[in-house]
């Protein structure tokens, strides 16, 4: 999984916000070499925003090349959205799963292909952290306390996690790669 | 002038110990390989620091620990150390409810932080650290008084515990300084406030 976390360890503002982020395409960059994938899993509320940004964003002559590059890159990779309220998805690539969180996600990995990426959090981060199904972690750690919000690791019970790598950027951002221990 | 630095340990998710004040998510503390570069850190940023400032549970804890491990043949050789150092070194413990602090070289402040700290700053003499626990941290990063955050992060998810930060009312924007890395997969990270925005 791939996300931006506070030093607090807050992924998201208590309403969701996502602005106090430090846009930064350096590290951007680093963090998504380590993290290549051509399936993503997503949770309702971070597909929903996904699914309002990033399709558009491949034909926009004004966004930039690392933008759209990002842009065709999602738009190409099979999406795997779980959702048990919504009816229908209609970004290009996407499905709907209902049901076992784990489970599919288990079956998903015994297929063929390049890795799974998870972007955002919330419920699905939990229960597949609890299984040992999130081989990877990918934080970028922001320069900001944020104070209040919603805690990445919120329901994970125990993870023991061997660093690969931290690299810190002149943005202040920092990237820090975990692979859980077997 | 002399600087606050808040030189803490935490958990990936962000807590300071466990529910009951464990610090078990550190390393085994038989395990030299795994805390000679930690230990060397610390000694490093011992060097810039002349006063301990702690909390009431934490001042406890080491005035029960550090006196008994100068004289315990059990001791680590680093233990031993800063058994010394602990008690040679001035500290500075804040509580509303103590009534007196025994222990050598210590002082008790028990109200007025911001004006004490104040005048603390003002004197010739090394930094501050803000040693532990949580609640001080808190309380100093709600007074605006930390110049340095030195968080070393070690690679564990404990899942419940006591958070280092708290809530906070307000943003800390934060200008990274240095990131160091250890052994054991800990990371530290260095930061200093940026100024407030003029509202």
């Amino acid at each position: 999984m791939l996300n931006r976390i506070s030093v607090d360890g807050f992924f998201a503002g208590p309403n969701g916000e996502l602005d106090w982020a430090i846009p930064d395409p350096e590290v951007d960059k680093a963090a998504h070499k380590g993290a290549q994938a051509d399936t993503a899993l997503f949770g309702r509320v971070t597909y929903q925003l996904f699914e309002n940004h990033w399709p558009k964003v491949a034909d926009n002559p004004v966004a930039s090349e690392g933008e759209r590059k990002m842009a065709d890159e999602l738009n190409q990779m099979t999406k795997v959205v779980f959702s048990e309220t919504l009816k229908e998805v209609t970004w290009k690539n996407s499905r709907l799963a209902q049901g076992n969180v784990a489970e599919e996600t288990r079956r998903l990995k015994q297929d063929a292909g390049s890795d799974i990426i998870m972007f955002g959090s919330g419920t699905i981060v939990q229960q597949l952290a609890n299984e040992g199904l999130i081989d990877d972690y990918f934080l970028i750690v922001t320069p900001v306390v944020l104070g209040t919000g919603k805690p990445l690791f919120k329901g994970v019970r125990k993870l023991d996690l061997e660093l690969k790598e931290a690299q810190s950027f002149k943005s202040g951002n920092v990237l820090l790669h975990y692979k859980i221990r077997k | 002038m002399r600087k606050i630095i808040l030189a803490m340990q935490m958990t990936l998710d962000g807590f300071s110990t466990g529910p009951n004040g464990e610090m078990d998510y550190l390393p085994p503390f038989n395990n030299e390989e795994l805390w000679t570069d930690l230990h060397q850190e610390m000694w490093n940023q011992l060097r810039t620091v002349d006063t301990f400032l702690l909390g009431r549970v934490t001042y406890q804890i080491w005035e029960k620990y550090w006196p008994a491990a100068a004289t315990n043949p059990a001791s680590t050789k680093n233990d031993l150390e800063f058994s010394h150092y602990a008690e040679d070194t001035q500290k500075i413990v804040f509580s509303s409810t103590l009534e007196r602090v025994e222990w050598k070289n210590t002082r008790l402040i028990k109200e007025n932080i911001t004006e004490e700290i104040l005048k603390l700053k003002q004197q010739p003499g090394k930094n501050m650290a803000v040693a532990g626990g949580a609640g001080l941290a808190q309380t100093f990063m709600k007074l605006g008084l930390i110049d340095e955050y030195n968080i070393t992060v070690h690679p564990v998810v404990i899942g419940k515990g006591k958070p280092l930060f708290g809530n906070l009312n307000d943003k800390i924007k934060l200008k990274l300084l240095e990131t160091k890395t250890f052994v054991n997969g800990a990371v530290e990270l260095r930061y200093q406030p940026e100024p407030k925005e003029l509202k």
